[in-house]
C-alpha cells in the first residue's frame, strides 16, 4: 500500500500531484472525468445526508473541443457559507478524520481539490461554485484556482447571485478528459449510485444523451453516528498522532478518553503491561509507541458498537433494484438480505446483496456484479475486489447457474448487487477501488451470497410451476371459453356452458400468485382440507379447511415469503398444481 | 358450408355440451404409420389414428386454430374469395389465441384437416404461394376464369412461348381436360432444358406435351400429370438432372411424398417412367460431370433403403451412380451441341422405353 506521502512539505503540491496521479485516480482523460463527476457527486451525497436532505443532483457534462470538457454538478444540499468554501474546496489535505470514525463515503485521496487541481493544470481553467445555505437572500458566486506554491487556496471573484433555491450548492469545472460510455463511465457510476443511494434522485446531462432516474424511496437515510475508534482497529501512526495531540494528559486517560471500550481499568492494565506506567507521552520514543500497540492488542475488549452503520436496507434496495432494472423485464428479483454487523481488526461492519434474474438480462455474458463500499459504486479493480472473489469462489452449478471455469464468475442473465458498510472498508489501495480480501469480510460475503444464490435457485423451480399453472388457467379462461364461442358462432347456436368440462381438464387444486398473493383454488370435484407450507428463508404454515368445489382462497402469508419461497401442500401430486407434495419430514412437524 | 368440415365443427360443440373435453381425431401423421402400398406404389397412411383432447393448453388451441381456419374458409367461400397460406397465415395475426406462430404450422393445419376430411387444400380455396408449372403442346382444355366462364385454351396454339401456366387448383370444377393430340408427356425437371425443347419445337416433331416442373413439382403439376395420365391415357416420362435429388423428384412424381401421403391416389403417377439423366447416361453419352457431394452420397445411400427405389433399375442406377462418384446436369447434352437432345439423346431412349 501506497501511503500518502504528507510529511515532506518541501515538495510543492503540484509534484506530489504528479507524483501520486495514478493513485488520485487522475491517470488518463478517460478517469479524470470520471473521477471529477465521481468526487463531486460523491460530495454531494455526503452533504445531503449530514442535513438529512433528499438529494436531486444534476450532472451535466459538455464537450467544449477536443478532451476538453465542462462538467457541472448541481445538488440541492445544504450549501456551504461563503466564509468556508475557500478552504473547503481549495486546500489539499483539509481536515483529519483521525478521531472519529463513522461510515462515510470517504475521500477519494484528496477528494475534490484533486479534481480542481486538475482541471487547473490541464485547462488553465479556475474552478467555480455557486452556493447558497438555507436562509440567505441571495447565492454566492466563486472563482478559486489553487495556489501551488502555497498549498492554498485562491479566490479570484466573489459575487452574490440570484439562485432561487432554498439551498444547494453548483460547481462547475473545465477539464482535460474524455467521455466514454461502457462499464467504466460516468453513466454507469451514477446509475450505480442511484442503486446504492435509493433516496436519491439524479439527472444526467450528457453529451450523446439524457438520463433521468427518480428516487425509489422517500425517506433520507439516518445520519451515520460518530464512534470513537476501537482500540484493536487502531495502527500505529493513528496512534502516535493521537496520544501526541494530547500529550499533557497520562497515557491512561487518552486511552480511557479517545477509544471506545476501554474502561479505566484495563487502561491501566495495558500501560502496566508495556511498562509504560507514569511515563509522559511527550517523552515517548518510537519503540515505546510499538510496545504500547503490542500490550493493546493482546488485550481484550468488548466488540465495537455496531449501531454506527447504516446499510441501504432490504426493502429500500430491493425498491431500487426493481427502479433500476426495470427495462430488462426480469423475471424475478430475489429479497435484498442484510448480514451482519460484524468485525475485523476492530471496525464493524456488514454486508448486503440482492440479485436479479432473467428478463432481458444477457444469457450468454458473464454475470454482472455491482460492487459498493459505503454506498459508492466501484467500478475498477473488479478482479482483485473481495466482492467479485467472493461472486467467483461460490459454486454456482449447485444454483442451477452456468460456471464454465471454477472460482470464475458464472454466466447467465444474473446481476448480483452487493454493499459492504464500515468504519472503515478496507481498501486494497489508497485509491479505493477493491476491498480487500479480509477473512472476516470474506466469510461474512460467502454466506451472504449463498443466501443469495439460494434465492436464485428457489425462484426458478418456482418459475417452472407458474408456467406450468399459466398455462392451465390459460386452458381453462381464454382457449376453452374461445372454443365454445368460435364453435357455436360457426354453428349459430348457442354456447355451450363449460364448468363441467373446466373440472375435468383441472381435476386439481391449483396455487397461483396473482399480485403477490397466494391463492389455493379448489378444482376437483372434491371438498379438501390441507396444510399449506411455504419454505425459503424460513418456513411459514397455514392451514386450509373445506375447501369445496370451484371455491378460491387467499391464503395469508407475507407478500414477500410467497415470492422467495418454494410452495408444498399435503395433497398428493396427481391433485396439485403449482406446489410440491409435502414431504413425510415437514408434513409431521 | 362444406359439409365434412361442419361435422368437424359439430363433433367439437355436441361433446362440449354434453360436458365432455372436446377433440379432434385424426390418421397419425408420424413416420411409422405411412406405408408404401406396393400393390398401387404409392405411399399410403395406415390405420393408427390420433386424438387431440383439449386438456393440454397446445393441443386446445390446436382445435382452435382449426376452428378459425373452417370460419375463414366458409367466409371465403361465401364471398368467392382465394387466399395464399400465406395470406393465411397473415390473417391469423388477428384471431387471438387462434394465431399460428408460423407458416409452417399454418401449413401442417390445412394438411390436417385435409387428412381428416379427404377435401382437397385447393378446394378450400386455399392455395401456395409459387404460381404452378408451364405446359406447351397440342393439349385442349377449359378454365374456369374469374369471371366464370369458361374459357377454351390450346396449350400450343393460344400460348406464347413460355407457355400455359398451370393454375393452383386444377381439379374438374376449375379445368377440364377436352383433348389432347399427343403420344407422351415429357416432364422435365429445369427451365433451361424446358426452354431448348420448346425452341427445338421438339413438341411438335415427337408429338409430345412439354410440362416444366420447376424443380421439385408443385401440388398442381402432379395432379394435372396424374390427370392426363387417367383421363387421356398419356404416358408420362420424367425427364431429370442426374443426381439423387432429382431421382426424387421422379419418385415424388411417381410414388407421392410422405407429406402429401394423405392424397397420394390423386397426386400420385405411379407408371411414370424416368427416362434420365441415368448413371449409365454418364458412361453411355461421356457427360461432363461434377463430383458428388457428402450429402449426395448421403442422400443416395438412403435412397437405397427407400422402398419406392426397390426395383432393380433404381438400385442398378443408384450403385453405378455411387460406384462413379459424379453426377451430371441435363444440360450437360450440350457437349454434343444444342440439338443433341432433340435429335439424338431423347429419340434414342424414348425408343428404348418402348414410348414411340
Amino acid at each position: 500500500m501506497t501511503e500518502l506521502d504528507t510529511d515532506r512539505k518541501e515538495v510543492s503540491i503540484s509534484e506530489f500531484f504528479d507524483k501520486n496521479k495514478q493513485m488520485l485516480g487522475f491517470d488518463s482523460p478517460q478517469k479524470a472525468l470520471f473521477m471529477t463527476v465521481k468526487e463531486a457527486v460523491d460530495n454531494s451525497l455526503d452533504a445531503c445526508v449530514d442535513s438529512g436532505i433528499l438529494p436531486e443532483i444534476t450532472v451535466k457534462i459538455e464537450e467544449l473541443g477536443k478532451e476538453k470538457y465542462r462538467v457541472e454538478v448541481t445538488d440541492n444540499g445544504p450549501g456551504i457559507k461563503r466564509t468556508e468554501v475557500a478552504n473547503s474546496f481549495g486546500k489539499m489535505l483539509y481536515g483529519s478524520r483521525f478521531f472519529k470514525e463513522r461510515q462515510t463515503r470517504g475521500q477519494q485521496g484528496l477528494g475534490i481539490s484533486a479534481a480542481i487541481l486538475y482541471a487547473q493544470k490541464t485547462t488553465g481553467f479556475p474552478t467555480e461554485i455557486i452556493t447558497k445555505v438555507e436562509g440567505d437572500m441571495t447565492a454566492f458566486h466563486f472563482v478559486l484556482d489553487i495556489d501551488i506554491k502555497k498549498n492554498s487556496p485562491h479566490k479570484i471573484s466573489e459575487v452574490p447571485e440570484i439562485w432561487d433555491v432554498k439551498s444547494g450548492l453548483k460547481i462547475i469545472l473545465v477539464l482535460k478528459g474524455k467521455y466514454v460510455g461502457g462499464k467504466q463511465s460516468v453513466e454507469e457510476y451514477i446509475r450505480e449510485s442511484a442503486i446504492a443511494n435509493p433516496h436519491s434522485t439524479f439527472h444526467l446531462i450528457l453529451p450523446d444523451k439524457r438520463v433521468d432516474i427518480e428516487r425509489s424511496i422517500e425517506e433520507a437515510p439516518p445520519i451515520p453516528i460518530a464512534v470513537k475508534p476501537h482500540p484493536h482497529g487502531v495502527e500505529l501512526g493513528e496512534l502516535i498522532s493521537i496520544l501526541r495531540e494530547f500529550e499533557n494528559q497520562s497515557i491512561e486517560e487518552v486511552l480511557e478518553d479517545k477509544f471506545s471500550r476501554v474502561t479505566k481499568q484495563t487502561a491501566r492494565a495495558i500501560v502496566e503491561r508495556c511498562k509504560l506506567g507514569g511515563r509522559k507521552i511527550s517523552k515517548l520514543t518510537r519503540d515505546d509507541f510499538e510496545e504500547l500497540l503490542k500490550a493493546i492488542r493482546e488485550t481484550e475488549f468488548m466488540e465495537p458498537k455496531k449501531d454506527c452503520l447504516s446499510p441501504i436496507g432490504g426493502e429500500a434496495l430491493f425498491k431500487s433494484a426493481i427502479n433500476s432494472f426495470k427495462d430488462y423485464h426480469p423475471a424475478y428479483f430475489s429479497q435484498a438480505v442484510v448480514r451482519g454487523p460484524f468485525v475485523f481488526s476492530g471496525h464493524p461492519f456488514l454486508v448486503e446483496a440482492i440479485a436479479i434474474y432473467g428478463g432481458d438480462l444477457p444469457k450468454e455474458e458473464t454475470i454482472r456484479v455491482l460492487r459498493f463500499a459505503n454506498r459508492v459504486p466501484l467500478l475498477y479493480q473488479s478482479g482483485s475486489c473481495a466482492i467479485t472473489r467472493a461472486v467467483s469462489s461460490i459454486s454456482w452449478s449447485q444454483y442451477g447457474i452456468s460456471q464454465p471455469v471454477k472460482d470464475q464468475l458464472p454466466i447467465g442473465p444474473l446481476v448480483i448487487a452487493v454493499h459492504v458498510a464500515s468504519t472503515k472498508v478496507p481498501f486494497t489501495s489508497e485509491a479505493k477501488e477493491a476491498i480487500a480480501p479480509v477473512p472476516e469480510i470474506m466469510d461474512a460475503l460467502d454466506i451472504l451470497l449463498k443466501g443469495v444464490a439460494r434465492q436464485i435457485k428457489t425462484m426458478r423451480k418456482k418459475e417452472a410451476h407458474k408456467s406450468q399453472v399459466a398455462e392451465k388457467f390459460s386452458l381453462i379462461e381464454q382457449i376453452l371459453p374461445e372454443i365454445a364461442a368460435k364453435s357455436s358462432k360457426i354453428l349459430k347456436v348457442e354456447p355451450p356452458d363449460i364448468t363441467p368440462i373446466i373440472s375435468k381438464v383441472m381435476g386439481v387444486v391449483a396455487f397461483r400468485e396473482v399480485e403477490g398473493e397466494l391463492f389455493a383454488e379448489n378444482y376437483t370435484e372434491k371438498t379438501h382440507s390441507f396444510k399449506v407450507v411455504l419454505k425459503g428463508e424460513g418456513t411459514f404454515t397455514e392451514t386450509v379447511k373445506n375447501l369445496k368445489p370451484f371455491q378460491k382462497v387467499k391464503l395469508k402469508f407475507p407478500k414477500e415469503v410467497v415470492s422467495s419461497s418454494e410452495i408444498y401442500a399435503d395433497l398428493p401430486e396427481p391433485v396439485l398444481l403449482g406446489a410440491y407434495t409435502l414431504p413425510k419430514v415437514f408434513s409431521d412437524e | 358450408m362444406n359439409e365434412k368440415l361442419e361435422r368437424i365443427v359439430r363433433e367439437i360443440y355436441k361433446e362440449m355440451s354434453e360436458g365432455k373435453v372436446p377433440k379432434v381425431e385424426l390418421k397419425s401423421r408420424n413416420k411409422e404409420n405411412i406405408l408404401f402400398d406396393p400393390k398401387t406404389s404409392v405411399w399410403k397412411y395406415g390405420d393408427n389414428t390420433v386424438k387431440r383432447y383439449a386438456s393440454k393448453a397446445a393441443s386446445a388451441k390446436s382445435i382452435l386454430k382449426m376452428l378459425y381456419i373452417i370460419d375463414f374458409v366458409d367466409e371465403m367461400s361465401t364471398g368467392q374469395k382465394t387466399s395464399t397460406l400465406r395470406e393465411m397465415y397473415y390473417i391469423s395475426e388477428g384471431w387471438n389465441l387462434g394465431k399460428f406462430e408460423s407458416q409452417d404450422e399454418s401449413d401442417l393445419m390445412v394438411e390436417d384437416l385435409e387428412v381428416m376430411t379427404n377435401y382437397l387444400r385447393e378446394e378450400m380455396r386455399l392455395r401456395p404461394e409459387e404460381s404452378g408449372a408451364s405446359v406447351i403442346g397440342n393439349l385442349t382444355l377449359t378454365e374456369l376464369n374469374r369471371k366464370g366462364e369458361k374459357k377454351r385454351i390450346n396449350c400450343r396454339d393460344d400460348v406464347g412461348d413460355s407457355g400455359y401456366t398451370i393454375p393452383y387448383n386444377v381439379e374438374k370444377e376449375k379445368v377440364e381436360l377436352i383433348s389432347a393430340d399427343v403420344d407422351f408427356v415429357l416432364a422435365i425437371e429445369t427451365g433451361g432444358m424446358f426452354d431448348r425443347l420448346v425452341e427445338n419445337r421438339f413438341d411438335e416433331k415427337m408429338r409430345a406435351l412439354l410440362v416444366h416442373m420447376k424443380g421439385q413439382p408443385s401440388r398442381s403439376t402432379k395432379r394435372l400429370l396424374n390427370r392426363l395420365n387417367r383421363e387421356m391415357d398419356l404416358p408420362i416420362v420424367v425427364f431429370t438432372d442426374g443426381d439423387p435429388w432429382s431421382f426424387r423428384i421422379f419418385a415424388s412424381v411417381a410414388y407421392g411424398a410422405i407429406k402429401t401421403a394423405h392424397i397420394s391416389d390423386i397426386l400420385a403417377t405411379p407408371t411414370s417412367e424416368f427416362i434420365g439423366i441415368t448413371a449409365s447416361d454418364i458412361l453411355r453419352y461421356d457427360l461432363p460431370t461434377d463430383k458428388l457431394t457428402e450429402k449426395d452420397v448421403e442422400a443416395l445411400h438412403a435412397e437405397l433403403e427407400d422402398p419406392r427405389f426397390n426395383i432393380p433399375f433404381w438400385k442398378g442406377e443408384i450403385e453405378t451412380m455411387l460406384k462413379l462418384g459424379k453426377k451430371a446436369e441435363q444440360q450437360a447434352l450440350a457437349k454434343y451441341g444444342l440439338d443433341f437432345v432433340t435429335d439424338t439423346y431423347l429419340p434414342e431412349k424414348l425408343k428404348e422405353y418402348g414410348i414411340i
